[in-house]
């Protein structure tokens, strides 16, 4: 049978990218959206020389596409310059994700953590178990938060090992907790009942919007952090459930000294807002 | 509720990052009673990002990126010397599937397992092979010879997997199991050897052996 020559919906068809077959780990296939859809196949249609040109351009072209067409490029033996400009262009994103969700850090463990993820991304992109990049396809940035974050986590966990230290001595030995309480200048005692009231009332008047706006001029990033764990993202302070996650748990102390914490970060805050206390 | 596989937390992170578009507590209780394993990390992980959501400005520094880039070039290069391409993957880039290939370049789907598990020495295979496998791929032939000569995949294959065992995805890689010797085997076996023990028709087969 003679063949037709092919209609421009199947030459379409021809080129456009393999669906992603990696799932979520909640068991959805994951999929790309239209619009990287479009661009990847546009990009096929191009020689890949053309692709650096479309990747620099000034509204530029989306990450998930680049990395589809690194993916791509690294099959080939041909177009090493092409995938090294892309993955050029790919680190610069992942920099620019890296300082904006690792703050807090100097500029050593910032470039640390940049490093940390873009090689990560890199074993995801071009190593032998390439459906784990898949990810990557649908949504680079929250790929990279996550890692940037995580990094930033396990960073943030080694440099206060008196949290460590008072958090695990509690649960092992409630006796020990207190000497370590002690130890650390954690004290437990100054909180009383009226002013968990007056706490509670603050922060109804003062709102999440007045909070965000003020909680960067609390000086110790211990209350800091207390403020928005429990005003802005709903952690109790303590909880009956002993497997659920509290501020009490998360910190290793006790609830009085965290109300102690959140009326100081209240204190500040009220001045920085210009309200008088 | 049926037992789970535990899953690894970077996977982990990459659904939340997904399905989340803030760090609420909810959320954090519900990931938590999904995946108990990782119920620390997780806390811990919220906790952060909740900060990072709320972290000033000018906490922001700035890092020499044009180290960064080189040091991820660098490494990307290593990756990919790691990581030379399959024939199946290389196929399936090019919209090609395994039973096809296998038929537009008169294979069996033995000999196609043991060219993409890389224990058929290259400089047996024929030339007329490696031209109709870069055709069909649209590759060159130094591309094609380099596919198929990269380090040869490492299985646990059964005792008694021998080159008359059946064709599968395994079936050639059972042939370079590290240290093993039970089956006598050399390493990597010649194209004429591979073409011997495969299910193609008697014509096929006498046409490979003429061409090597």
């Amino acid at each position: 049978m003679a063949s037709s020559p092919p209609t421009d919906t199947e030459e379409a068809t021809a080129r456009r990218p393999r669906p992603l077959t990696r799932t979520t780990t909640e068991g959805r296939t994951l999929v790309r959206r239209a619009e990287v859809e479009a661009e990847i196949t546009a990009a096929l249609t191009q020689d890949p020389k053309a692709w650096v040109a479309m990747a620099k351009r000034t509204e530029g072209m989306c990450s998930e596409t680049m990395v589809h067409l690194v993916r791509h490029l690294a099959a080939r033996a041909d177009q090493s310059r092409v995938m090294g400009e892309l993955l050029l262009v790919l680190d610069a994103r992942v920099c620019s994700i890296a300082r904006r969700f690792a703050r807090g850090f100097d500029e050593t463990t910032t470039e640390e953590i940049a490093l940390e993820v873009a090689q990560s991304l890199m074993e995801l992109m071009l190593g032998q178990d390439r459906e784990r990049g898949d990810f990557l396809e649908v949504s680079f940035r929250g790929a990279v938060k996550g890692r940037v974050i995580d990094a930033a986590d396990k960073r943030r966990r080694v440099a206060k090992p008196y949290e460590v230290l008072a958090a695990k001595a509690k649960r092992k030995n409630p006796k020990r907790y207190e000497i370590v309480e002690e130890a650390f200048g954690i004290d437990d005692t100054h909180a009383s009942d009226p002013q968990k009231r007056l706490l509670a009332a603050e922060s109804e008047a003062m709102g999440p919007e007045l909070i965000k706006k003020a909680i960067d001029r609390v000086k110790n990033p211990k209350h800091r952090e207390a403020v928005i764990l429990h005003h802005l993202r709903g952690w109790p302070i303590t909880d009956q459930d002993r497997d659920a996650d509290c501020l009490c748990h998360h910190f290793g102390v006790g609830d009085r000294q965290i109300r102690e914490w959140i009326a100081t970060a209240f204190a500040q805050m009220r001045r920085a807002i210009g309200e008088t206390s | 509720m049926t037992a789970r596989k535990s899953v690894p937390f970077e996977d982990l992170i990459d659904t939340i990052m997904l399905d989340e578009p803030e760090p609420s507590y909810e959320a954090l209780r519900r990931w938590q009673e999904r995946y108990p394993e990782h119920r620390e990390r997780l806390a811990s992980f919220f906790a952060t990002w909740a900060l990072q959501e709320e972290a000033p400005d000018d906490e922001e520094v700035a890092i020499d990126e044009e180290r960064v880039h080189q040091a991820v070039l660098a490494h990307a290069e290593r990756v990919l010397e790691r990581a030379t391409p399959r024939l199946l993957h290389v196929a399936e880039l090019a919209g090609v599937s395994e039973e096809d290939l296998a038929v537009r370049c008169d294979l069996d789907s033995s000999l196609v397992a043991r060219l993409d598990n890389r224990v058929i020495v290259v400089a047996t295979i024929p030339g007329e092979l490696l031209r109709r496998l870069g055709e069909v791929l649209a590759r060159s032939i130094d591309e094609v010879r380099r596919i198929l000569d990269g380090p040869p995949e490492v299985v646990h294959a059964t005792p008694s997997a021998g080159l008359g065992a059946p064709a599968g995805a395994f079936a050639g890689a059972m042939l370079v199991l590290p240290g093993t010797d039970t089956t006598g085997l050399p390493d990597r076996i010649a194209f004429a050897d591979a073409v011997r023990v495969s299910e193609l028709p008697e014509d096929v087969k006498r046409k490979w052996r003429d061409a090597t």
